[in-house]
Order: structure tokens, then sequence, then C-alpha cells
């Protein structure tokens, strides 16, 4: 996979090209990327309980919301393909380090949160390779680009670049 | 996109190529309004003509992005003008990925229009407060082209390098609107799907 540009850059064409993909690689990409919406719900939800993010509560508490319009249109999605989605974590010793960030007030959690992000951005840029059906992937375009603009905030509120890239992959 | 202001829209539509649906959408020229609705297939229509067409229109919008950029400087101060020179190198790092994309798939790059042309185009400004609003317009009006535009490309790793430009105008259009709504959050990021279609 070539970082943003470069490939747009060089021109070139992927071998993957009109090939489109597997249906199973259809359904695990959006099941990765929906255990990922459903694990910055709990992220968000948890951070907000704690009380600990002052400025960025109200942030916090829309990014949730997003979150969760995400989760369900990707649990409709992989229904639509015929699986089953992933059941969402309940507790935050179910997401690997969100106990302790949310132990360490509002900078360290805002850190795991711009974390978070980057793993989804991550995700829904390998999507665009993966999914092959325009609704998916109009869809999927939208959510990535909603999880920049979370990005962008939460940067800015740890005194951060908040778009620091021209090409947002979340490996900027 | 009825959020954004009329007039502008409709010069940045003549500036750019770009076709408007009766539902509002903003299509590159060449590339089909047709929504393919089959799940687990690619879209029949997807070619590497088609990719070519909306590849050149999306670097139109950037060409028009980067003269807007340039035009709204002058008018801002402080972090709005440092964001804004920022944005102008994106937009650049853009156009200039564009133009080797539509070469690699044998097409002619489309040029930048006489900054003349641009600035007749352009609506009047004269405060911090008109060069936001017209930068937040052009940010949402290739936004909704570019949501339109990936998935109808053909070429995987194309539409994984677009989907990311289209990741950093959402950025932009946040960063825009955070400037003019300070503290608060629901202004700058409107909608969880982004469109370019919400609220300015």
């Amino acid at each position: 996979m070539l970082a943003g540009g470069a490939l747009l850059a060089a021109g070139g064409l992927s071998a993957t090209r009109a090939l489109g993909a597997a249906p199973g690689s259809e359904r695990a990409v959006l099941a990765s990327a929906l255990r990922l919406e459903q694990e910055a719900v709990l992220a968000y939800d948890s951070a907000v309980r704690a009380g600990e993010l002052g400025r960025l509560t109200d942030s916090a508490e829309l990014f949730a919301e997003h979150e969760r319009r995400h989760a369900e249109a990707l649990s409709l999605a992989l229904r639509q393909l015929g699986a089953e989605p992933p059941s969402a974590p309940r507790r935050v010793e179910e997401v690997r380090g969100l106990a302790q960030a949310l132990r360490g007030g509002a900078k360290r959690t805002a850190r795991f949160l711009i974390g978070l992000e980057e793993r989804s951005l991550r995700t829904y840029y390998r999507a665009q390779g993966t999914l092959r059906s325009p609704a998916p992937l109009a869809t999927s375009a939208g959510i990535m680009a909603n999880e920049a603009q979370h990005l962008a905030l939460l940067r800015r509120s740890v005194g951060q670049n908040p778009s620091p890239v021209a090409f947002v992959t979340g490996r900027g | 996109m009825p959020d954004v202001d009329p007039r502008t829209r409709r010069e940045l539509l003549a500036l750019t190529g770009l076709t408007a649906t009766a539902g509002g959408t903003l299509l590159f020229a060449g590339c089909g309004g047709e929504e393919e609705r089959a799940e687990g297939r690619p879209d029949p229509k997807a070619t590497p003509q088609r990719d070519r067409a909306i590849l050149n229109g999306a670097l139109t919008l950037e060409n028009t992005a980067v003269a807007a950029y340039s035009a709204v400087l002058p008018l801002l101060r402080g972090e709005n003008r440092r964001l804004a020179l920022q944005f102008l190198d994106q937009e650049r790092e853009h156009g200039r990925a564009l133009a080797g994309a539509v070469r690699g798939l044998g097409g002619e790059p489309n040029r930048p229009k006489p900054d003349a042309e641009y600035h007749a185009a352009f609506p009047r400004m004269s405060d911090e407060a008109d060069a936001l609003r017209f930068a937040t317009d052009l940010e949402n009006v290739a936004i909704s082209a570019y949501v339109e535009g990936v998935p109808k490309l053909s070429d995987a790793e194309l539409r994984q390098s677009t989907a990311a430009i289209l990741a950093n105008e959402a950025e932009h259009v946040t960063l825009l609107l955070a400037a003019r709504h300070p503290g608060r959050p629901r202004a700058a990021v409107p909608e969880p799907f982004v469109t370019g279609r919400a609220a300015a």
C-alpha cells in the first residue's frame, strides 16, 4: 500500500484495479472498522463520565454520537453482506490502554483518543482498497473524513498541528 | 448543497466544470451520476477513462482552491492566516499528485485558469469573516465532489489516495468552521458522515 500521494504522483495503476476484493475481505475490513467504532464509543463515553476532559468534554460527547452512528451503519452493511456484527465491548478493560489513559488525566486521555482515531483512519484507508461496491465505499469515505475531523480537533487540543499532512491516511 | 452561498456555488461550479444534480450532488464532468446499489459488486461503469475524468475534475478543484487561498490570505491574521498558508501548500500538493496521476493514465492535466478569471468569479470579500466563509464554501464544494467521485474510481489505490485527500479537505473545513464558531464543536463537525452539504 502506498502512502497518500505517492501513487497519485507516480500515476501508477494497481494490480487490483477493477478486480475488487473477495466478499470475505469486504466483511473482514468492515468488521475491523466496526470493532474500532465500538471501542471509540466506549472510550469517548468513559472519558466523558470520568469528568477529566475539561474543554474537550463537549467534543467528546459529540464524537461519541458520531461513532455510534458509524457503528450502526457498519453493522447494517455487514448484515447486508451476510455477516453478524461483533458484539461491542462493555468494560474499559476490554479496550487495550483505555483504563490507563483514563487514570492519566485529560491530556493522556486525549492522546489515547488521537491514537484510536488514527487507527480508524488507517482502517478506512485500507477499506478504500478492499471494498468494491459503491455504497459501502461511499459510506466508508464519509466516515473516514469525519474521523479526520475528530482527529484535527483532538490534535489541536493537545497543542499539535491539527492538519499536519496533505494526504490523511492515519500514519501522518 | 443549500447551505453554500448560492452565488459562490454558481461561480465555483462554472469555474470547476462540476455538474449539479437535482438532488444537490456535485459530479465531476464525465463521471456519470447514476448510483450503483448492487452489494458486493464493483461499479460496472468504472474504467480508467472515467478515472482520468474524475482525477482531472479534482485537479480543477484543487487549482481553484490554490487561487482561492491565495486570494483570502491578505484578509487573514494570526492563527487563521497560518492555517490558510498550510492549507494552500496542501492544496498545491494535491494538485501536483493529481496532475501526475492524470498523466499516468495517459491524459493531459487540466491547467489553472488565468488569475483574473478566478478573481472575477470569486465573491467580493472585505474582511476576515468573508474570507473564512468563502474558504468554507469552497472546501464544502470540493468535499461534495470527492465524496461522489472517490467510490466511482476503478483503481483501488487511486481510491485510497483520493480518499486521503478528501480526509484532508474535511480537516480544513472543520478548522475553518472552528475559527468561525469558536467553542462550538457541533458547528465545526456538523455531520457524522461527511458530505460537504452540512450547514456552513
